[in-house]
This record gives structure tokens, C-alpha cells and sequence, in this order.
């Protein structure tokens, strides 16, 4: 019986209007999307070398001059920029990066940004990219609501429903048909969309790995999950309405209210949640500590009062790297309140299975935000071992100085002189290179919002089965 | 007639409980959205204020003219609680100086970038999203459902003319429509009103009226649509499937795509790009400098008779400031700083310009997005709403454009005051008034350093140093667009949705004309 029922409610959606629609346009969608984003990926990896290209130039210029430790990690006071990676999986969810900061200057002292230095235009609204997170997030949701809202009271006005009933057919029987049902019908337009995007994205020569593909594989189990619960909230909303044009109101405002307002309040609440410094308040007071620890460190030893403070030949090792960790403990902080900030806004969002369907494929994707946190401590960690590298190959104790303006004694002078004859390779000097997330810390970071989505789609369907259960069929 | 079929189909839409549940939520988003919002601006505006004090406090501890560096503020935009726009994104405030040209090109200074993951819910989102959905709801059926119960033939059967009929309909159903869009309005225009922070001028009203008429020109779009589709199908339901799906597309798929495609068939260089050409640009000043220094080589130099001497690096005649120093170090100092400091305005300029250029460029970028934007109706509403209420992202090439103004008033008054060409620009004190360092070393040998001490601080004493006179200083005050050239802008897309209007209602006037009532 239940096998009747599903082919039955899949040959009505297979000969409906919606449907065919549907089909239509994630067809037509899932093509576009990948021309364009199989043009913008090359676009952004030719940036990305030439900005590597360009690190990589200064820092070979920087070894091959005097002072070379100097000029490596502190001369110029900034260190080269370093640049997070094209995703090619951005695809499936491209989590805004082209809005999101894409660098860091970091050092042996100190980390400066982030920055955006990509082909970002402040003048072009924020749009999201035509990738999975938008073609399923908002036409698969709103078919799944569109299929069904009238699956049951739709049913009722036409007076087949209690027709059905009169059967021995169990509601739960009847409901799950009419649920599986629907997911065949859209899980075919789906599958066929994303056949075309991969076969159009291997023509286009985008290198996926092994890994990608389960990647890939995953991200579709996110889209099932996302597709259930929407299919459950237009049953359940169905199933508390006595006839189609409230089911169809209701149905539509619920899914404007999931896909388009939460996500969209949430940011402006989060700025209340989270208080957060400006970032000119942030420097002042980074700065600030920066001088108070050079201040203490020259009245405690007054004999290396007189230089900038930085590390140019001569100033002591000690202080700089003293000075530099009161700046960065400031600095650090308000990047991790910034971090918190949006974290916050993103927990508000999780009320709405859309927030924690895109959230989900950008953790499976490893972009957006997510991408920006595994870069920001990857940068991080490149400084201290920057740092490591530093410690190693300076020659001398780290408290040991040039005294400016006063007498040098010959060892004085040796020293100094020693400094402008560091010898470093470039082979040596250590290089940023993102590391993307293994297989399994993706899917471990992904579980969360695979566990939510379920959560919501059994939530929806114990809701959907107990008004159905209580529905009054005549 | 007409006034009876408006009225009956007035009251058949506000009777029926969707529309109450669509009216009570639009009611509730309206105002919540707006109490949010007011809340922003308030803190942004303080913050505004808190800045603008702390800068001027800043500006006025300069005592040489090489420190002299103005930051500017931007108010925040107080229609942005109607329509946030751009407003929060684009820049706040920049600090320009002879030296230092404005030339940011995205709100990379904002307090945390990252948020722009989400965008924000004002009223104009509403109006384009909830209202225009809504909107479709009550006008996918105006005709078919009067066809399919049999009603319309009856209708026809008195002495009715059809365009009567129709006029009614897209009148009573739109002015049902108008009602929750003008309650909604008024109770977010209250509540700002009230708000203690929000001052809002006759002019502000004024574009509000016009964002509000847009509005029902942007619905009246959209009904338009629906009882098009609803005399061209049969059947209601195939109607609201047609109406629903060319919805999705015009108002959220629409436009990331059209903006995709631009981002493809014009593109522009990566920010790093013209950041690398800046950069060049100042190694080229920098290398003029050496070579000036190669022609002008550093007199001796002991620093224990060197005072508050910053510079970028000790080996260049560059200095932003300087208390003391002998006097051929520091006549050394003034002329070289004299040199660069000229010359380093001269290469702003030409950073300036390269930034502009780059701004330009991606604002004629925006400006194709927006051409081709114009296949969507609740694009150009939103347009249009933005660029009225000031808050489209343009208002950022404007406030660059204004600061570099500024900064060239800035470099006037600066020359005019002398702080360019003479010792003005670095110290307090003429070179005269300095030792020469033979004399220095006599002194400090015969007499002890601590005379040296007093000697210097007789000339320079940081405790007396007065700041500079800045009394009669350019100020600066951002001009908004006038409500004139803000309509000029906006003009065409006026006139879209004034066509889109028309069109629609003839398509519909002619397709029912030509309908078989049964």
C-alpha cells in the first residue's frame, strides 16, 4: 500500500506545472552558475599567484640585502602579505569570501589586518553567488513548499481524502507516502543539476581530488536533509490548514521568514550581543600598550633609551619582541571579538534550517567564515614560527644593544657589524601556505549541522504526524 | 460602477485571514526591523560625535605643520533607518594630511569586516520581499477565480464595460495592498520620529514620500503581473505556479546572477593590484630621497644632542618633527624635509589619481550591474530607494572625492601659513636658534652634559612647546546629494517602473478584452 500511495503522489508531481518548473530552473541555474564560477575560479587563482609571486619577490629582495634578518621581519615594520587560497569547492557554497577579509601581513612580531585585497567592489551590492547554498537553499526549499502545501488540504476540498482514509491506510503511512513521494520528484532535478555542474566543471579543468568527490557526496546528503525538512514543514503546515490558499500564505511567509528575515536580522542583533571596540579605539589602545612596555623596558635598563622602539640594527631583540606581544595581545583580542561577533549572529541564525543548511556546506566547503578562521590561525601560527626563525638565526643575546649616542666598545662594534652580515637563504626562509582541512576534520566539523537539520526535519515530521493524526478529513 | 467593484474587492481582501496574518506580520517586521535600526544610528551617530571631538583634540596637539594630519568623519546617514543600503559598509571616517592622500577603496576600516556576511532587514527589504510576495498572493486569482466559480460571466451579463471591471479590481486590490504598506510606514516613521536621536528635516520627509510612492509603484508592478497571469490561465492554481516561479527569479535570483555575469564581462584588477602600484609609487619618492641624500650627506651626528626627532629612518634628511638638534643636523633635517615633504605631495596626488581611476572603474562596473539590474522591478525599487535616501554605495566615491578636495585646501592653507617652505614644517624654532655641533661638543667637554641639558632646553622645552594656531583652519563638512540631483539620478528608474506599470496594465487591458469570460 505504501509503495501505491508513493507512486501515486510521484506520477500527480511528475505531471504537475510545479514540478516541471522546478526542474526548468535548477537545470538552467546549476549551468550558469558553473560557467561563471568556473571563470571566476581561474580568475582568482591567477591572482593569487601573482600576489604569492609578489611575497615571494619581496621576501628573496629582503634576504639579499644587509641586515637580512632586519629586513625580513622587521625593517619595513609590515611584513608581506600573506593570502587565503581559491576554493575550488566554492561551488557548493562560496560564503560571501568575495566580502570577506582575504589577508594578513604577519611577522616575527606582530600581525596586521585583516585586509581585503581582492576584486571585491564596494559599489556592487552584496549579493550572494549563484552556488548550491543559493540555487538549493532558496528554489529547493520553495518547490518542497510549493509541491506539497496542498498535499493534504488540498486533498480535503477535493474530498479524496477521506476517500484514502476510508481504506485501512494508517495516517503515518499515507503522510510518509506523500513525504517520499515529493522527495523523489525534487531529488530528481537535483541529481540531474548537479551531474551537469560536475560534468561542466571536469570539461572546464578544475583538478578535483579524490577527497572532493566525498566532499561532493556529503554536500548532497546536506541537500536531502535541507529538502526533508522543507517538505515536512509544507506537510505539517498543510496539515493544520483547512484549505490550500491558507496553507499556501502560510507556507510562503514561513519560508520568507527562514530563507530571508532571520538570516537577515541576525546581524543587525549580533552587533548588540557582542560589543565590539572600533577598530581606530582597538590600534590607539594596541599602540598604547606597545609604548607602555618600551617605556618600563627603557627606565628599567636606561642605557638603551634613544632608538625607535622597532627593531632596526642595534635596538634589542627583548624589547621588541616584549613591546610587540602588548600590541598583538590587544590586537589579537579584538580580532577574536570580531570572530565572536559574527559567531554570535551566526548562532542567532540557527532558529531557520536555511542558516544551518548554508552554514553546513560552507563548514563541508571549508568557505566563508569558516574558511577565515582556519586561515586566521594558520597566520597565526606562520608568525610564531616566523618568530622561531628569527630567534635561531639572530646571532646574539636578545638583550644585547648598540649603544647610540654613547661610547661603543670594540665588541660593541663587532656586534653591530656582525648584523649586517647575516647570511640567509631563501630556501630557508619560511613560506605561508594554507593547509585545507582534512576529509575527516571536515566531516567532524560538519556534524553539528548535519545533527541540527536532522533534528529539524524530526522535529517537523513528529509535528506534521501529530496534526495529521488529529486532522479532521471531512 | 467602478467605485463598487474597488470597493467590493477592497473588502473581499481585508476580510479574508491571510491578509490579516500577512498584515499583522508585515505590521511587526516594519517595526521591529526599524527599532533596530534606530537603535544603530543612535550608536553611530554618538560614536559619530565622540569621533569628531576626539579628532579635532587630535588635530590641535600638532605643533609643526608635518603632523598636521585632519581626520575626516562621515555622519551616518539618518534615512539609513528606513533604508540601509550601503550606509554601514562604506567608510566613516578618513584621515588625510599634505601627505597622505584618501585612497580607500572598500570599507576595509570598518569595525568588523566579517559581518558582512549578512546583510541587513529594513524597510525596503520588506517591502521588496514579504510585500511584493504578498502581493502576488492577492492577484494570482482576481480573474481566473471569478471565471472558475462562474461568477464573471454573470458579471458580464449586465451592462458592465470589461475595462470597468478590470479598473476596479487593480484598484480595490491595490488599495487594500496600500494599507498595510502606509501602516507599516507610519508606525516606522512614528517611531523614528519620537526617537530623540533621529532628527529627520523637511527634505528627509520629502524623500521618504517619494521612497513610498516608488513602493507602490514597484506593487502595483507586481498586482499588475498577477492579474495578467490570472486572465491569461484557466485555472488559478497555474497562475500562482507561473507567478510564483518568475517571483524567485526577478527578486532573489535575478540579481546575484546579473551581478555574477557582470563580475565576468567587465572585470577589473584586484585590489593588491593597484596597492602594488601605490607601492611602487613611494619606493620611486623614496628613491628620489636617497639620491637627494647622496647630494646632501647627513652632517655628524650624536644623539644626546638630538631632541623628539621623528623620522622614517635616521639616514634620510625626512623628519616629521624635531625639538633639537645641532645646528647643521638640523638645518639638514629642515631643507631635506623642506625637499620630500613637496615632493611626497606630489606623489599623493598621483596615488590619489590611481586610486580614483580604480574607483571609477568599479564604479562604472556597478553602474552596467545596475543597467542590466533593470530587467528587475524590486532591483530598481531598491535602487531607486537608495539612491533617494543617500544610502547607495556611491556616497563613498563622493566622500573620497570631497576629502582629497579637502586635503588640496589643506595643502594651501599650509603653504599660505609658510608651513611648507620653511623650518615651520618640522620644528618650532629657526636653525639659528641651534648650536652648531663644534660648540655642542666644547660645552658638553668643558662644561658637562648636563649644561648641554640646559642649554637645549632652553631652546626647546616639550613641557612649553605651544601647538599651532589652527584657528582659521579649512573645515570640513560632508555634502550630501541635494534632493534635485539625487531625482535626477534616480530618474530612470522612475520611469522603469512608471513603464513596467503601464505595460502591464495595457497587456492586461488588451488580453481581457480579447478573454472568453466563460
Amino acid at each position: 500500500m505504501f509503495k501505491n500511495i508513493v507512486i501515486r503522489e510521484l506520477m500527480d508531481h511528475l505531471k504537475s506545472l510545479r514540478l516541471l518548473i522546478t526542474f526548468l530552473l535548477l537545470i538552467v541555474l546549476m549551468a550558469v552558475s558553473s560557467v561563471l564560477f568556473l571563470q571566476e575560479y581561474q580568475q582568482q587563482m591567477r591572482d593569487f599567484s601573482r600576489n604569492t609571486a609578489e611575497t615571494r619577490d619581496i621576501n628573496s629582495k629582503n634576504v639579499t640585502r644587509p641586515a637580512a634578518l632586519f629586513n625580513l621581519f622587521s625593517y619595513n615594520w609590515q611584513g608581506p602579505f600573506v593570502y587565503k587560497s581559491p576554493n575550488r569547492l566554492a561551488f557548493i557554497s562560496e560564503g560571501q569570501e568575495k566580502n570577506l577579509p582575504n589577508s594578513f601581513s604577519p611577522s616575527a612580531f606582530k600581525i596586521y589586518g585583516p585586509y581585503k585585497k581582492l576584486r571585491s567592489n564596494v559599489f556592487l551590492d552584496y549579493f550572494a553567488s549563484l552556488d548550491w547554498a543559493l540555487i538549493f537553499g532558496v528554489v529547493l526549499s520553495f518547490a518542497a513548499i510549493i509541491l506539497v502545501y496542498d498535499s493534504i488540504c488540498g486533498e480535503k476540498e477535493k474530498g479524496t481524502l477521506r476517500l484514502a482514509i476510508a481504506n485501512s491506510v494508517p495516517r503515518s503511512t499515507l503522510l510518509l507516502g506523500k513525504f517520499l513521494g515529493g522527495f523523489i520528484a525534487l531529488a530528481v532535478p537535483v541529481i540531474l543539476g548537479t551531474l551537469i555542474q560536475l560534468l561542466v566543471l571536469i570539461l572546464g579543468g578544475t583538478g578535483f581530488q579524490s577527497a572532493d568527490w566525498i566532499r561532493v557526496m556529503l554536500s548532497l546528503v546536506f541537500i536531502f536533509l535541507y529538502l526533508s525538512c522543507y517538505l515536512m514543514i509544507g506537510l505539517f503546515i498543510s496539515s493544520r490548514s483547512n484549505n490550500s490558499s491558507t496553507s499556501l500564505v502560510a507556507g510562503l511567509l514561513v519560508w520568507a521568514m527562514f530563507v530571508v528575515v532571520i538570516p537577515g536580522v541576525s546581524g543587525m542583533i549580533a552587533s548588540d550581543m557582542v560589543k565590539l571596540p572600533s577598530r581606530e579605539v582597538a590600534l590607539e589602545n594596541a599602540w598604547s600598550h606597545w609604548s607602555d612596555v618600551i617605556r618600563k623596558y627603557n627606565q628599567e635598563n636606561p642605557e638603551t633609551t634613544g632608538a625607535s622602539g622597532h627593531w632596526s640594527p642595534g635596538e634589542p631583540l627583548e624589547r621588541a619582541i616584549l613591546a610587540a606581544d602588548a600590541w598583538s595581545e590587544v590586537m589579537n583580542d579584538f580580532r577574536n571579538r570580531q570572530i565572536e561577533q559574527v559567531s554570535a549572529a551566526r548562532r542567532v541564525t540557527f532558529i531557520s534550517p536555511t542558516a544551518v543548511f548554508r552554514s553546513g556546506l560552507e563548514t563541508m566547503a571549508e568557505s566563508g567564515i569558516y574558511h577565515y578562521l582556519k586561515f586566521y590561525k594558520q597566520v597565526v601560527d606562520f608568525g610564531l614560527t616566523q618568530r622561531q626563525f628569527l630567534l635561531d638565526h639572530y646571532p646574539l643575546a636578545s638583550r644585547w644593544f648598540f649603544p647610540f649616542g654613547k661610547n661603543p666598545s670594540p665588541e660593541d662594534i663587532d656586534n653591530y657589524s656582525a648584523l649586517s652580515r647575516i647570511k640567509i637563504s631563501m630556501d630557508e626562509v619560511p613560506q605561508f601556505q594554507e593547509k585545507r582541512l582534512s576529509l575527516n576534520e571536515n566531516f567532524y566539523a560538519s556534524l553539528p549541522y548535519f545533527a541540527l537539520l536532522f533534528m529539524f526535519c524530526i522535529v517537523f515530521y513528529v509535528a506534521a504526524h501529530i496534526s495529521f493524526q488529529k486532522y479532521d478529513v471531512r | 460602477m467602478l467605485f463598487t467593484i474597488a470597493k467590493r474587492r477592497f473588502l473581499a481582501n481585508i476580510l479574508t485571514s491571510r491578509f490579516i496574518v500577512a498584515a499583522v506580520l508585515i505590521e511587526v517586521l516594519f517595526i521591529s526591523s526599524t527599532a533596530v535600526l534606530i537603535r544603530g544610528y543612535a550608536r553611530r551617530q554618538q560614536q559619530f560625535h565622540t569621533e569628531v571631538q576626539k579628532h579635532d583634540k587630535e588635530m590641535s596637539n600638532a605643533d609643526v605643520y608635518a603632523q598636521l594630519s585632519v581626520r575626516l568623519d562621515r555622519p551616518p546617514e539618518p534615512l539609513s533607518i528606513f533604508s540601509a543600503g550601503a550606509d554601514r559598509r562604506i567608510a566613516g571616517s578618513v584621515s588625510v594630511a599634505h601627505n597622505a592622500a584618501p585612497v580607500m577603496i572598500s570599507g576595509a576600516e570598518e569595525d568588523n569586516p566579517l559581518l558582512s556576511v549578512f546583510s541587513s532587514l529594513d524597510m525596503i527589504t520588506i517591502i521588496q520581499i514579504i510585500l511584493s510576495l504578498t502581493v502576488l498572493l492577492f492577484s494570482y486569482n482576481v480573474v481566473s477565480e471569478e471565471k472558475e466559480k462562474g461568477t464573471l460571466r454573470l458579471v458580464f451579463s449586465n451592462n458592465l464595460p470589461r475595462h470597468t471591471f478590470l479598473a476596479g479590481n487593480i484598484l480595490g486590490g491595490l488599495l487594500s495592498l496600500f494599507l498595510p504598506l502606509l501602516l507599516g510606514f507610519l508606525s516606522a516613521f512614528l517611531l523614528a520620529y519620537l526617537h530623540p536621536a533621529v532628527q529627520l528635516t523637511g527634505t528627509d520627509m520629502l524623500r521618504l514620500v517619494l521612497v513610498i510612492l516608488a513602493a507602490m509603484l514597484f506593487l502595483s508592478v507586481f498586482y499588475s503581473l498577477g492579474v495578467l497571469f490570472s486572465i491569461l490561465m484557466k485555472r488559478s492554481s497555474t497562475s500562482l505556479v507561473f507567478l510564483l516561479f518568475i517571483w524567485v527569479f526577478l527578486v532573489i535570483l535575478l540579481p546575484p546572477g546579473i551581478i555574477s555575469i557582470v563580475r565576468q564581462i567587465k572585470p577589473v584588477e584586484s585590489q593588491s593590484a593597484i596597492d602594488q602600484q601605490a607601492e611602487a609609487l613611494r619606493k620611486e619618492w623614496y628613491k628620489r630621497m636617497w639620491e637627494y641624500k647622496d647630494n646632501h650627506p647627513r652632517p655628524e651626528f650624536i644623539g644626546e644632542f638630538i631632541r623628539d626627532r621623528y623620522v622614517e629612518t635616521g639616514y634620510l634628511p625626512y623628519a616629521y618633527h624635531l625639538g633639537y638638534a645641532p645646528r647643521e643636523v638640523a638645518e639638514w633635517l629642515i631643507n631635506g624635509s623642506i625637499y620630500g615633504h613637496n615632493l611626497k605631495i606630489e606623489y599623493e596626488d598621483r596615488i590619489y589619481e590611481l586610486y580614483h581611476q580604480y574607483n571609477v572603474l568599479l564604479y562604472k562596473q556597478a553602474v552596467l550591474a545596475d543597467q542590466l539590474l533593470r530587467f528587475s522591478p524590486s532591483a530598481v525599487f531598491y535602487k531607486f530607494a537608495c539612491q533617494i535616501t543617500g544610502t547607495d554605495a556611491s556616497v563613498q566615491l563622493r566622500f573620497m572625492e570631497q576629502a582629497e578636495q579637502y586635503r588640496q585646501r589643506l595643502i594651501q592653507y599650509i603653504r599660505n601659513k609658510g608651513g611648507l617652505s620653511s623650518y615651520r614644517l618640522i620644528t618650532g624654532n629657526p636653525p639659528e636658534a641651534f648650536l652648531p655641533v663644534s660648540d655642542l661638543i666644547r660645552v658638553r667637554d668643558t662644561e658637562g652634559y648636563e649644561r648641554v641639558k640646559s642649554v637645549i632646553e632652553k631652546v626647546y622645552n616639550p613641557k612649553d612647546v605651544k601647538p599651532l594656531d589652527l584657528s582659521d583652519i579649512p573645515r570640513f563638512k560632508f555634502l550630501r546629494l541635494s534632493l534635485t540631483d539625487s531625482l535626477n539620478e534616480t530618474l530612470p528608474d522612475l520611469i522603469v517602473l512608471i513603464l513596467l506599470n503601464l505595460l502591464l496594465l495595457t497587456g492586461c487591458w488588451i488580453t481581457f478584452i480579447r478573454s472568453d469570460v466563460r
